[in-house]
């Protein structure tokens, strides 16, 4: 990561948006911030923090014409040459002006709940929160891998949704931002490389993002999902051992 | 008795003399490398008992006893753990080839249960709008 705004301020919550091509979805995404932050009961200001990930496109209107209702809401956008996804969540790192942080994809839905999470939060705590998604098909279409169904049986558990955290913006510099390599593992990348920190990430079971499945996501490719995510694997396991290694080396 | 991947919740990706495997109904992911990854490929690949322990007392210098009964509880292992399933499926005689001449070692499977909260897949397709813990239909 490059380097950053060094004078953020502590008392907000600074919602990072990349957008590549969400023409049809950004209104929804922009206006569930705004109806959080109504409806929410805390004062906090919370700036939305669009990254434009160089593609010229519709949206950058309908960004400029966004006014949110809620007061508390402000826009700040920033367009950047073409990296990824990774690579755009990096530079909203970079340019927010809150030290607490939380990402948003701009086809999903941020919801109140997230926004309590904020005013539960110890502002002298590195902890981590990750909450759950909750799932919503539209389009006929189908949700892709790699969620593999188990057993009608199983237990049900939540479904921790990595990109949705509440984490501080100095901890994502510490830790050296999310790996720009990944097409979309970067996320999973960066809750393993959290915990291998010893940063505490605590999981939370409330529903923190509406996550849509509409036939255009970028995890319908199957096959880069799955990449992505055994390298993830791959490179905790490395990391994992070569903390063990030197462990035992001394 | 031939073998398949349990298809319904694992995944697993070999690269060099490495194979991961994740399962994602328990959360654990595991690791198999040399002699433990090449079992996982063939066993993976459809192949009986009978052609593995075949290829592998073939293919690696070692005792020929040893090997086939290391073979023999290494897979009932990985069948325990509910990695592999037996099938009837037909095997990629083709697969044998891409096993190289080494000295044997003893397969073993190295388990990690540190990210099962990552991995743990529930089926989400009938999780209602309210999310977990509300399945679908849940008046409350």
């Amino acid at each position: 990561m490059t380097s950053a705004n060094s004078t953020t301020d502590s008392c907000g919550l600074s919602v990072i948006i990349p957008v590549y091509g969400n023409v049809l979805t950004l209104q929804r995404t922009l206006d569930s911030v705004d109806t959080s932050a109504t409806a929410d009961h805390g004062d906090f200001p919370i700036e939305v923090v669009v990254v434009f990930d160089g593609l010229i496109d519709a949206s950058d209107e309908l960004v400029a014409a966004w006014k949110p209702q809620s007061p508390r809401v402000i826009l700040s956008a920033h367009h950047i040459a073409h990296g990824g996804i990774g690579h755009a969540r990096n530079a909203g790192i970079k340019d927010a002006q809150y030290e607490l942080l939380t990402f948003l994809d701009a086809d999903d839905e941020l919801t109140s709940t997230r926004l309590g999470l904020v005013r539960d939060d110890d502002d002298a705590s590195e902890e981590v929160i990750i909450g759950v998604q909750s799932i919503r098909v539209e389009n006929n279409a189908t949700i892709p891998g790699p969620y593999v169904p188990t057993s009608v049986d199983a237990p049900r558990r939540p479904q921790y949704y990595p990109t949705s955290m509440l984490v501080r913006r100095e901890t994502m510099l510490a830790i050296g931002g999310f790996d720009e390599s990944y097409a979309v593992g970067d996320d999973i990348d960066l809750v393993m490389r959290l915990t291998e920190s010893g940063i505490p990430v605590r999981m939370v079971d409330e529903v923190v993002v509406i996550r849509y499945f509409h036939g255009a996501n970028a995890s319908y490719d199957e096959q880069v999902s799955e990449g992505d995510f055994f390298k993830a694997i791959r490179g905790h396991m490395r990391r994992v051992r070569e903390q063990d290694d030197g462990i035992q080396g001394h | 008795m031939a073998y398949k991947v349990t298809d319904t919740h694992i995944s697993h990706d070999t690269q060099g003399n490495e194979t991961v495997v994740i399962d994602f109904s328990g959360g654990t992911y595991y690791s198999l490398v040399g002699t433990a990854s090449t079992m996982w490929v063939l066993a993976a690949s459809g192949a009986t008992d009978a052609v593995i322990v075949e290829t592998l007392t073939s293919r690696y210098d070692g005792d020929a006893a040893v090997i086939a009964d290391q073979t023999t509880s290494f897979l009932a292992d990985l069948i325990a753990r509910g990695l592999l399933v037996a099938s009837d499926s037909t095997f990629d005689a083709a697969v044998t080839a891409r096993v190289t001449r080494t000295s044997w070692s003893e397969p073993k499977l190295e388990a990690f249960n540190d990210l099962n909260d990552l991995i743990l897949m529930d089926p989400i397709h009938d999780v209602d709008d309210a999310g977990w813990p509300h399945p679908k239909g849940d008046v409350d």
